[in-house]
Parts: C-alpha cells; structure tokens; sequence
C-alpha cells in the first residue's frame, strides 16, 4: 500500500463471524489512528429479526466458549441459534478482541444482510471477474455503502478472506427460488 | 457455609462407608418426573445429590447428558423452575446436600451475586461450574462464599501439583475428582489409578474427594472408596434409565430406585 499509493488507507473492512480474518486483517493497522478499522456482521434477513448473526451490535455479554464476550442468548441465559446465508459468519459469539476493540472505539461494527451480500457476490464476479466468498461479501457490501459517500481519493481496502467458488451452488439455489418467488407474484 | 456436607462425609466415616451421589439433569424429561426421579434417588439411598440446571451448550457432558439437557429445554423448564424444585427437595430434606452443577452463562446472565442469592434461599450447598476453571473462578467463588455456598472445582486427572493445590484450597464442601479426561458418559470408563492424586489431595487437605466421570457400577464405586474417595458421582448412567423409561413412569422409578440401592450397597 505504501508503494503504490504513498500513504495508508482510509479504512480497512472485514467481515466479523468469531472475527479471526477480521482481527488478523486489523492487526497491523490498530497502532495507525489514521486508518478507519470496520468490521461487518451478518445482519442475515434482517437485525430486526432473531434471523441474523450480529451478537457484538445486538447481543448481550455473556459466557461461552470458555470467553467473557457479547453472545446472542435469551433472558435465562441459554444461547440463541445465530443465522447468516454464509456459514462462515453464522456464529452467535465473537472474538473479545473484537468485543475490545469496539469497547474502546478503536475500531466499529456494522452489518450487511443476506441480500446485499448475494448482490455484491454478482457484482464483483460481474465487473472484476473475482468470486468472493458469501462471507467477505458482507464486508464488500459495506464497502460500497461507504463509497458512495466518499471522495475519489479515499482509499478503502476490503480483506476477501476467501473465494466464492464453495458458494455458487447454495447463490445458483437461493436466485433460482427468488426468481420463482417473483413469477409467482 | 452450611455444614450438610460435612455432617453428611462425618456420619459416613463413623459407619466405614463412602457416599453414593447421582446426578441428574432438572426438569428431565419434565419438572413432574423430574421431582419423582429425585424423591426416588433420595429414597433409596442417595447420600447427597448432584443437580444440572438445563443448558443449551453442555459443552462438558457427552450424548446422554445432552439429550437430558435437551428434554428438559424442550419441556420448558427455566431456571426459577430449577430453584422451585429444589426448595421442594429441601422441604421434605433438610440433611441433605444438595449441589449444583452447571454452566457459566447460566450463574452470569441475570447477574452472578443474584444467582447465589436465589441458590442460597432454596437451601443449595455447592455449586460447580463445569466450564469455569479455578483460574478464573474468583468472581463466582466470592459469591458463592458471600451467600454460604461451597465452591466445587474439579481436580482434573492430568493436574499437576501446582493446580491440585490451587483447587484445595480454593474449593469446600467436596473436590470433584475427574476420573479421566473427556466428556460425562460411560462409554469410555473410569480406570486410571487414582491414589497418587489421593495423596496430593489429602496433603494440601482438599475437601473431601468425590470420584465422577464413567461411574456406572457399583464396582467402581467400591473401587473408589477403596482407593480412599470419599464417594463416588453418577450421573450418565442415571440418566440412561430416565432416557430408556421416560415414557413409562412405574418401570422408570422401579429401574432408578434398584440402580440406587445397588450403587449404595457397593458404598
């Protein structure tokens, strides 16, 4: 980055299940208060819904897994099942680096729906020939968000933590039975 | 803290016997029979018991433990059920120890001091977290004490002398003695010679050491107070019989109540 562009992003986005891609990609740019660090959970069909996998924004400290960290549970306690189309984010912890991190401010916590990460796994094969996983697509669905308030110069760099080609089947069903959905309208 | 533990291991020791203590899940397969399951335990011999509040993630217990955990999810059974069944068992039961074992986020997620309070109204003697180790247990112990509950911890079998320490001196009312690694069930049984960590325990003067994890017959228990035990834990085992019979309550507590007299025998 330093090579080619002189100078640090603006913003780093990961994806946040339990957080190791997200933590491994902030990791080196937590002691450089310039750059933004974003991390994006699953907000599934909707954080409104119990169908959603955003336990750091919308859950509750709890004990699990033998960690201290925001969990997605009921008022007696027990965990709740999370929910994400990717199943690498479908988890109802997080990491308590990343509970930490938004606890002191260092870094802050948004989430991207099922929908928009479906939209943006399309996009990115369409116009870059690069599948990204369900997952990143979260934090690209993110990304894009941000740019379109953004200036020309801002630079944002998105971590796709991994590639898509595990996801075509499950993407090929779920907009096969949306189109389906449609015509029957 | 109270002193039924205490009184309990002494009037044992004066008869040259150990304690038999089985273990159930609460509200397995309903709160209903769960009551007769305990009453039936405690009628045929059960020197103390060993109490599960159902948990979502028993991450420690094995495939039988779990389908406890499940019934009982499954039946509804919520923690202020658990507390109302067991002020029920401390009504007709005043001697008896009665402890607790579960899981952190239980004790945690309505405040961990509120919890013992509620523990302590209904007459609990221990609680033990399965998935709280000794190194972190300062916030639960410092409840536990502040309402007159003995923190239970677990001495594990590959501990070394530093930890068995640790676990002496912070634990009271009994030391739970893993019989091996792993999770609860019998599938895979209690074996490993236990004098040598006996010996330890008894010279950092831990509570006295109840033996649990693959106890199903009553050999093993004569096996473990033998070995100088002072009791031994079953809790797969019981709840296999509830598992099998859950459906058919007379043969259930027929089956519980000859399973009990027959571990106790072996005390």
């Amino acid at each position: 980055m330093l090579e080619k562009e002189g100078r640090l992003p603006d913003a780093v986005i990961a994806c946040v299940g339990g957080g190791s891609n997200a933590i491994g990609m902030f990791a080196d740019f937590i002691d450089e208060p310039s750059v933004e660090l974003i991390g994006v959970e699953p907000a599934g069909k909707g954080i409104d819904t119990p169908m959603h996998g955003a336990p750091l924004k919308h859950g509750k400290t709890g004990i699990f897994f033998g960690m201290k960290s925001p969990l997605m549970q009921d008022t007696s306690g027990q965990i709740e099942e999370s929910y994400s189309v990717s199943a690498g984010l479908d988890f109802p912890s997080v990491g308590p680096q990343h509970a930490h991190l938004n606890a002191i401010g260092r870094a802050r916590y948004e989430s991207a729906t099922d929908d928009e990460a479906l939209d943006m796994f399309q996009t990115l094969a369409r116009c870059e020939g690069i599948i990204p996983a369900l997952e990143s697509a979260h934090a690209l669905a993110y990304a894009v968000r941000m740019a379109k308030e953004a200036t020309k110069e801002t630079i944002l760099v998105v971590n796709l933590s991994g590639r898509g080609d595990k996801d075509i089947f499950t993407v090929a069903d779920i907009l096969e039975a949306k189109q389906q959905e449609s015509g029957n309208e | 803290m109270s002193n039924r533990y205490q009184a309990t291991f002494a009037a044992l020791k004066a008869q040259q016997k150990g304690a038999f203590v089985p273990f159930v899940t609460i509200g397995d397969p309903d709160l209903e029979l769960s009551l007769k399951i305990i009453q039936t335990l405690v009628d045929n011999g059960a020197d103390a018991l060993e109490l599960g509040f159902p948990f979502s993630d028993p991450l420690a217990d094995g495939p039988v433990i779990q389908g406890a955990n499940l019934r009982s999810l499954a039946a509804g059974t919520k923690p202020d059920d658990c507390f109302e069944l067991i002020a029920n068992i401390r009504a007709q039961h005043p001697d008896l120890p009665i402890g607790l074992l579960l899981y952190a986020n239980l004790v945690f997620a309505n405040g961990i001091d509120a919890f013992y309070a509620k523990a302590q109204a209904v007459g609990v003697d221990s609680v033990l977290i399965a998935d709280v180790p000794v190194e972190e247990s300062a916030p639960f112990g410092q409840a536990a004490k502040a309402h007159g509950i003995a923190p239970i911890f677990i001495a594990p079998p590959n501990a070394d002398a530093d930890t068995l320490k640790l676990v002496s001196g912070s634990g009271e009312g009994y030391t739970y003695l893993l019989s091996r690694a792993g999770v609860t069930g019998t599938e895979s049984k209690a074996g490993q010679p236990i004098e040598n960590i006996l010996a330890q325990l008894a010279e950092f003067n831990a509570p006295p050491p109840l033996l649990g994890f693959g106890i199903a017959e009553p050999e093993q228990v004569r096996a473990a107070i033998s070995a100088g035990a002072a009791g031994a834990i079953s809790g797969s085992a019981v709840v296999k019989i509830i598992e099998a019979h859950q459906h058919d309550e007379a043969t259930l507590l027929a089956k519980l109540a000859e399973f009990t007299r027959a571990m106790k025998a072996a005390t």
